[in-house]
């Protein structure tokens, strides 16, 4: 049997998503007189770890 | 159904017991003309519907109208049955009795439609009356988003047909035949919209015999109601002198249809090119154009293009590390793309039945037709540049990996912009950025085999079990 208790691989991962929307409609005579846009943000940030402790053979005796 | 309390036995007789199907339904609202007038009185002005055919009234008898078919209209055959039996043919019979001036009865029907690729409307009337001179009772047909204030409306005088007739020239006469183009009916839109009227107020124009009438702001593209119906109306609207009298009249319809396809031919190109400059970079592009009309085969007439469409887009790989010394073993992809799409309508988007050229005479100045051509095109643009996974890779696969090592690490960094702009909306800019780090270690296997050496393992049942 093959046994090991400390990882042998890993990984970590950092991501960060900006984001940024601007949205103009037209108003009634089709210019942007007085139409206000509009601005949503977004930030997104993903961190990951990933630990493998995989034994590389099946368990056997 | 049931009958009681006879006095002598009876015997009764039953035939045709029929379901009836009601697609037509009476209209109940007020049709009368809007005037300043004093409110009308409510009166009951008989309306009746129901449905004239060839097998119940087809008979000749001395002083009734038979029904006849419409001249140039056929009996389906009914090709399943051994006689090849003629299928019956019937129309809408709508009759009033003393309908008073100015007033008006019909009945309507709910309908989805798009009538954008079709020509002509087309519906063959009978009227018969004992009481109204020709030209003194009229048809109408509205077509429309509602019934009463977005709407077109097409009108004619109605030609008597006297009691006993049997010609079927003189019960379908010709000057009695709705044979109208929808672009007239559109035109009609378009005056009344450069005359600068009031959408509310009726604008009225003739075609022909016709008159078309054009109320708030209908679309031939999504027609939801059609309403037939017959008028008493104030003649001198026609010009003609008034008697004012109610009238009592019946009214057969048929063969309301749409005729006639719009036959432009569109064509489309497509062109897409491949480049690949050694392993250095790939190159492709595309682009796309269709025009206005096109279709494909299995397309029905009215999925046909209604806009004209142009786009393209060119995407580049470059491998920028073959800039570097090998011995680096730097990875530096880059990926740079650029699309763009733009539609042309050929359809006034605020206007949905009206070409957009025909919209465009409205303006007076070539820079203003210009402005609004550009105003409503739907522009799409996207650009993109891509630095994915870059890193630098092992030059030596026999060397020690190390939990510090450069190698463990990659970069990523994706760059997206979208611009967007159509009749709606002046501009949607979506940008989009993503950074990605990533760290990935991988030590060589060390396993523990704490019964390695345990010889109770090596016997030879447990190897029998090939274990």
């Amino acid at each position: 049997m093959n046994f090991n208790p400390l990882p042998d691989a890993f990984t970590l991962r950092a991501d960060l998503d900006r984001s940024f929307t601007k949205t103009l409609y037209r108003g009634a005579d089709l210019s942007t007189r007085g139409v206000e846009a509009l601005f949503p943000k977004a930030v997104f940030v993903y961190p990951g770890v990933h630990l493998a402790m995989e034994p590389d053979q099946k368990p056997g005796f | 159904m049931f009958l009681t309390n006879f006095q002598q036995p009876v015997v009764l007789r039953f035939a045709q017991y029929q379901m009836v199907a009601n697609q037509w339904r009476r209209f109940l609202g007020d049709l009368s003309d809007r005037t300043f007038g004093l409110p009308p009185e409510p009166y009951d002005a008989d309306f009746n519907v129901a449905t004239v055919n060839i097998e119940e009234n087809g008979a000749f008898v001395e002083g009734v109208t038979p029904y006849v078919l419409p001249p140039g209209v056929i009996r389906d055959v009914d090709i399943t049955n051994i006689n090849n039996r003629q299928i019956n043919e019937q129309s809408l019979q709508l009759s009033v009795t003393d309908l008073r001036n100015r007033d008006a009865r019909a009945v309507f029907r709910n309908y989805n439609l798009d009538l954008l690729s079709y020509k002509r409307l087309r519906m063959y009337v009978h009227a018969q009356s004992e009481d109204a001179e020709n030209g003194e009772v009229t048809a109408f047909v509205r077509l429309g988003t509602d019934f009463s204030d977005n709407y077109y409306e097409i009108e004619v005088p109605l030609q008597m047909t006297p009691a006993g007739t049997t010609l079927p020239e003189q019960i379908w006469p010709a000057e009695n035949e709705i044979d109208i183009s929808f672009e007239d009916l559109t035109e009609t839109k378009v005056a009344r919209n450069l005359s600068g009227q009031n959408v509310l107020v009726p604008f009225r124009r003739f075609v022909g015999r016709y008159r078309v009438t054009v109320v708030g702001n209908p679309d031939l593209s999504a027609v939801q109601v059609a309403m037939i119906g017959i008028r008493n109306p104030d003649l001198e609207d026609f010009g003609g002198v008034d008697d004012r009298l109610p009238k009592s009249v019946r009214l057969w319809v048929n063969e309301f249809r749409i005729t006639e396809f719009d036959q432009t031919a569109g064509w489309a190109a497509l062109a897409r090119a491949n480049f690949n400059l050694a392993d250095f970079a790939q190159v492709t592009a595309s682009i796309r154009y269709a025009t206005f009309g096109f279709g494909a085969i299995n397309q029905r007439i009215s999925e046909r293009l209604r806009e004209t469409n142009l786009a393209f887009d060119i995407a580049l790989n470059v491998a920028l590390d073959k800039f570097l010394p090998e011995k680096w073993g730097v990875r530096l992809p880059l990926f740079l793309g650029y699309e763009r799409n733009r539609v042309s309508p050929r359809f006034n988007p605020l206007d949905p039945d009206v070409p957009l050229n025909r919209s465009l005479e409205s303006f007076e100045s070539a820079d203003a037709r210009n402005e609004y051509r550009r105003l409503v095109e739907t522009n799409f643009t996207r650009r993109s540049i891509n630095l994915t996974n870059v890193g630098k890779t092992r030059k030596n696969p026999e060397a020690k990996v190390n939990i510090w090592d450069i190698e463990n690490f990659t970069f990523t960094w994706a760059y997206t912009e979208e611009l967007r702009s159509d009749i709606f909306t002046a501009e949607f800019l979506n940008t989009r950025q993503r950074f990605g780090l990533a760290y990935a270690f991988q030590k060589e296997r060390k396993f523990w085999e704490p019964f390695a050496k345990a010889k109770i393992f090596q016997g030879s049942f447990f190897t029998s079990f090939g274990i």
